[in-house]
């Protein structure tokens, strides 16, 4: 079990990264020059959003995209929400956006959840941006359990859990609401430390 | 789908009740009054809960335990969050607590939490409550969902679970600490109008 030396007093001291690295793909806390991109992606993704994700409606324009990472850098100050953009390295094409829900930082235990531009999908990006931030997770943050949740009809996302080796841990039926108004089962995948990290990526 | 009985323009007026009665127990929201009931309960059981139940050290005065009864009660009005009394109808014996905690109000989706004084337990009393509750639920606040869930070591919590129809649909490890602080594996069992064990409407 990972053991942080000393754990800060306060969670707002709790160091975190100013960026991360792949091979392909850059993750760093969004700035406020960035809601162009953002809004772009989202613009060109709302079809591809819409059944999963609640928020497209809320960037009408681009100041509610400025807004929206106003307060996610609000949210990082305070080591509540922590949301990155992805960036392809070698274009610095913004590719999408992933975070971690606001952790239990007793327990160490956290959630990522993740998009990607629709012209985006279908080469592995997601994997590997995932990948950077369970791996901070375990490594740098001591956590105890890095989780995935996603709607049961989401076959796309829960292929990223799987792929990055994440065990099904079960299958809550009418837990959410979807997008559309119907009830939805949520699937729950997670690593914990002593589990083998990607036993099946590539 | 069950009944729409709680499209209320405001929560507050969602209809609750006074008491549920079953064939042994009965429970209602808590009073004042219950103070000393619920701080002896909670006395004589303190090593019984603490494996499993934040409050094992609570409750150590009758003005400790009006103050946490303001707060269920207030928590009552608001509908924000159900904490209800367990009680033995024949004696009036005060046996233990059950709450209806709201998770999600779109969908309708309620946890269901229990705990039993020592000397009550093996009876069979927490799964009449939890009966009365669970009609309540569905009937009354139209819920879409129930859940109970449990550290995957308290096995009467789950036994209790089985007894009542719920399906045991994950298991999620280190998902939080124990009141040791261990970390511990959390079982979450659900039910769902789809199943054999969901209140049916009746004739």
């Amino acid at each position: 079990m990972n053991q942080p030396s000393e754990p800060p007093q306060y969670v707002t001291e709790i160091p975190l990264f100013a960026e991360l690295r792949g091979p392909r793909v850059l993750l760093r806390p969004y700035r406020e020059d960035d809601a162009p991109a953002l809004f772009a992606a989202i613009e060109e993704s709302r079809e591809h959003l819409r059944p999963f994700l609640p928020w497209e409606r809320f960037h009408q324009t681009v100041a509610d995209s400025r807004d929206w990472i106003v307060r996610m850098r609000a949210q990082w100050l305070l080591r509540g929400q922590l949301t990155v953009g992805i960036w392809e390295a070698a274009t610095g094409r913004y590719l999408g956006g992933s975070s971690y829900h606001p952790p239990d930082w007793d327990a160490r235990t956290f959630e990522i959840g993740y998009w990607l531009r629709a012209s985006a999908e279908g080469h592995g990006y997601m994997s590997e941006a995932v990948r950077l931030l369970v791996d901070y997770a375990f490594d740098q943050l001591a956590a105890n359990r890095v989780c995935i949740t996603c709607d049961a009809r989401n076959t796309r996302s829960a292929a990223v859990a799987r792929r990055l080796g994440f065990h099904l841990e079960g299958r809550l039926r009418n837990h959410m609401w979807s997008t559309e108004g119907q009830p939805r089962d949520r699937l729950i995948f997670a690593l914990i430390p002593d589990d083998p990290r990607y036993p099946s990526a590539r | 789908m069950p009944d729409e009985p709680t499209q209320q323009t405001y929560r507050t007026l969602i209809p609750l009740f006074d008491e549920l009665r079953g064939e042994r127990v009965l429970v209602r929201p808590y009073r004042l009054e219950d103070a000393e009931a619920l701080r002896a309960a909670v006395d004589e059981s303190r090593e019984h809960l603490r494996p499993w139940l934040p409050f094992a050290d609570a409750h150590q005065t009758i003005e400790e335990s009006r103050d946490w009864i303001a707060h269920r009660m207030a928590d009552w009005l608001l509908r924000g969050d159900f904490g209800m009394t367990i009680w033995e109808l024949a004696s009036g014996r005060y046996l233990g607590g059950i709450g209806l905690h709201p998770r999600d109000w779109t969908i309708r989706y309620f946890e269901i939490g229990f705990w039993l004084r020592a000397s009550a337990e093996g009876h069979g009393y927490v799964t009449e409550a939890a009966r009365l509750v669970i009609d309540f639920a569905a009937r009354g606040l139209g819920a879409n969902r129930l859940e109970i869930r449990c550290d995957a070591r308290n096995t009467r919590s789950a036994a209790v679970a089985e007894r009542l129809g719920f399906t045991r649909e994950a298991e999620l490890r280190n998902n939080m600490r124990a009141p040791d602080g261990s970390l511990r594996t959390t079982l979450v069992y659900g039910l769902t109008p789809a199943d054999p064990a969901w209140p049916r409407t009746r004739e």
